[in-house]
């Protein structure tokens, strides 16, 4: 079982080694959530869970967990725009009072579509102990996450302790930031393969949602089968390379 | 009827807005023929039954008018289909590179998706379809891969109707979901699962010498040169 998880981490950690004082970071996989346009609801409640009031679009959100190996790990696919944490008769109620409308940032979002992807993580049967993922700062790190996803500082955090701690820590920044590049190419993949997803979606919740996870598994059928991936090209070498070793 | 109503109404018809001169003069065939039951005088009859041969008159010209400004691509209209001239050539050449622009995958590849969607159209109940297997297959991988999958250019592509371009879509979408939940190369699947799915590429020999989709991780300078090395 953790024949594949110790493959990959060995891919990333001879991609680019952990700065010092971080060696036994192990990461499996990479997260990150993004927003396909849709054809706006002509319901006006809707058309608002639907809104993303940072982008000034109207959206889904979907977060994909992309592995060393470029394939989809885990897909959240087809969810609302923003997250209201009111029911859709609390948000037909709220459309008068809009402006005054308190609503939970994209980043809040982006982490509360990923309870269940918290729930395998923390998971010790579904995820080995000492793996972890990486992520962008949207994501949340509690108590029991800490260790199991790890993300980049935000602009202004105060990091404490000696100056060799505080060297290490912003070289372990740097590092994560470096190696999250690749969740980007898994992206920009997906949008590169499937142009359908830059032109607005329909407005059909089911069929959008059938569309979307059409192109999921499309996306690791051709990445297994044909491999022209980004991900892929770039940490293949050293998958196979730590086959052998492991082998 | 009154003189104003009659201009109101040739000036849509000039302009032709024919949905708006049907409605009213729908709405003065219910006043005219409701007028002449309440008082059944001649007058009044004589009025209704003009105005409902109006009606009838601009009902028969608009049926005609539709009928002459509404053409529709008809199949033998088009002798050979750009579908039919591709998907012989990835038949014949096995690495149309026409035929993966079009539709985002190879010939390997769409023949693996084509063995399960064959089976599950065969097993389809209601009329027989106008476009095969392959061609359903074909029109829904390229609605994925088109950045505008505008209908009038697929009907032009398939030579078949409007109607049967969206309802083919519809379909192929929904077997294509099907074909994929059973592939093991398409499964979406969590590391420390049991099942491993083994990599084409790592098994597979590429089955010719130009630089191809199989080739894997090598820049496109390197292929190059590996190439002309050869």
């Amino acid at each position: 079982m953790q024949a594949k998880c110790a493959e990959l981490a060995a891919a990333v950690t001879a991609y680019k080694p952990p700065p010092p004082g971080y060696e036994g970071v192990k990461v499996i996989g990479l997260i990150d959530g993004t927003t396909y346009r849709i054809l706006k609801p002509t319901d006006h409640a809707l058309q608002r869970r639907y809104s993303n009031k940072w982008k000034h679009i109207v959206c889904v959100s979907n977060i994909f967990v992309f592995l060393p190996d470029g394939t989809i790990a885990w897909a959240n696919v087809n969810n609302y725009g923003m997250y209201f944490f009111s029911s859709y008769v609390m948000c037909r109620m709220r459309v008068l009072q809009h402006h005054h409308t308190r609503r939970r940032a994209g980043s809040a979002h982006d982490s509360a579509l990923c309870k269940k992807l918290y729930e395998r993580i923390a998971d010790e049967t579904k995820t080995p102990p000492g793996y972890s993922f990486l992520a962008d700062s949207a994501f949340k790190s509690t108590q029991e996450m800490t260790g199991r996803v790890h993300k980049p500082m935000k602009n202004g955090t105060v990091v404490r302790g000696t100056q060799t701690f505080v060297d290490e820590r912003k070289a372990f920044d740097a590092w994560v930031i470096s190696v999250r590049q690749a969740v980007e190419w898994g992206m920009g993949t997906l949008q590169a393969w499937f142009p359908r997803l830059t032109v607005p979606l329909t407005n059909d919740s089911r069929r959008r949602a059938r569309l979307l996870t059409v192109i999921t598994h499309l996306h690791n059928l051709k990445t297994r089968a044909i491999g022209l991936n980004r991900i892929k090209t770039v940490f293949l070498p050293y998958l196979l390379a730590m086959n052998e070793v492991l082998d | 009827m009154d003189a104003i109503a009659l201009v109101v109404i040739v000036h849509a018809w000039r302009r032709g807005n024919m949905e708006y001169v049907l409605n009213t003069l729908r709405a003065y065939v219910f006043l005219a023929v409701g007028r002449a039951q309440y008082l059944g005088d001649a007058q009044s009859m004589a009025d209704a039954e003009r105005v409902v041969t109006l009606y009838a008159a601009v009902r028969r010209a608009a049926a005609l008018e539709r009928r002459r400004v509404r053409p529709f691509l008809r199949t033998p209209a088009l002798p050979v289909t750009t579908w039919q001239i591709l998907y012989a050539r990835l038949k014949e050449t096995k690495d149309d590179l026409g035929f993966i622009h079009y539709c985002g995958v190879d010939y390997e590849v769409f023949k693996r998706l084509l063995r399960g969607f064959r089976e599950r159209m065969e097993k389809k109940s209601g009329r027989p379809r106008r476009l095969d297997a392959a061609a359903t297959l074909g029109m829904t991988l390229h609605s994925l891969c088109a950045r505008t999958a505008i209908t009038r250019g697929l009907e032009v592509h398939f030579g078949v109707g409007k109607s049967i371009v969206s309802r083919t879509i519809d379909e192929g979408m929904e077997l294509l979901l099907e074909v994929l939940k059973e592939d093991a190369l398409a499964r979406v699947e969590w590391p420390s699962d049991e099942v491993r799915v083994q990599h084409h590429n790592e098994t597979r020999t590429p089955n010719c010498t130009l630089p191809t989709a199989h080739t894997p991780y090598l820049s496109c300078r390197q292929s190059a040169r590996s190439w002309l090395l050869q």
